[in-house]
């Protein structure tokens, strides 16, 4: 098709094909700035759970070690590293995920199917590992 | 305001113009500073690499969240 062609066809076009072209183009746009999102989350998300991990396995090779104890004085000696991780992190991705979710859900017509799921898994995912941290 | 300084690929953003590479060697200077600096007051291989590694994922969240603002368009 050339660009002659394209433009007769913009102009035959009538309004609810060009409102569905633009509709495709916004959700194309937010999902794939979602997946940008998740991205980041997930980079963010690996400091805490290096943490913890750490410290499991402290517990574990130490047989009077206990992973809450540890957990305790980490808060207790790095209290601004502790909260920045375990509650501030956490709590800013939790509301961007689901802030991304919510727009991926509005601009596609509040779907009730399981792709809509399947396109957004990582953010849900992200979403429960940040319940996780917040919650320990 | 347009930034192209990064493209995602996957987990990791790519840099695509000389401020990104600049950003991404940066990073790298400072991951190994901090490997030295760690290894000077450990007392362990194993120490070493605990407390580097989470220097490692830390500066790789702060590189990535660069990456992602400076790969968007507005």
């Amino acid at each position: 098709m050339n660009i002659n062609e394209f433009e007769d066809s913009l102009t035959q076009m009538t309004k609810p094909e060009v409102n569905q072209l633009k509709h495709e183009d916004m959700l194309a746009k937010e999902m794939i700035k979602a997946k940008d999102r998740s991205v980041v989350s997930i980079w963010w998300l690996a400091p805490p759970f290096y943490i913890l991990g750490m410290l499991l396995i402290k517990a574990l090779f130490n047989p009077e070690g206990n992973f809450f104890n540890y957990l305790v004085e980490l808060v207790f000696f790095q209290k601004y590293l502790a909260i920045s991780l375990f509650y501030l992190i956490p709590g800013i991705l939790i509301c961007i995920n689901s802030w991304s979710i919510w727009k991926i859900y509005f601009i596609a017509g509040r779907p009730q199917s399981i792709r809509f799921i399947k396109s957004v898994w990582l953010n849900v995912l992200i979403i429960l590992l940040a319940l996780i941290l917040l919650l320990l | 305001m347009d930034f192209h300084w990064f493209r995602r690929k996957g987990w990791f953003y790519l840099p695509v113009s000389w401020i990104g590479w600049a950003t991404l060697l940066s990073a790298f200077v400072y991951v190994v500073y901090k490997f030295r600096v760690i290894d000077s007051d450990s007392h362990s291989v194993s120490d070493t690499l605990i407390n580097w590694g989470f220097q490692l994922l830390l500066t790789g969240a702060v590189y990535t969240f660069i990456g992602y603002w400076a790969s968007r368009t507005t």
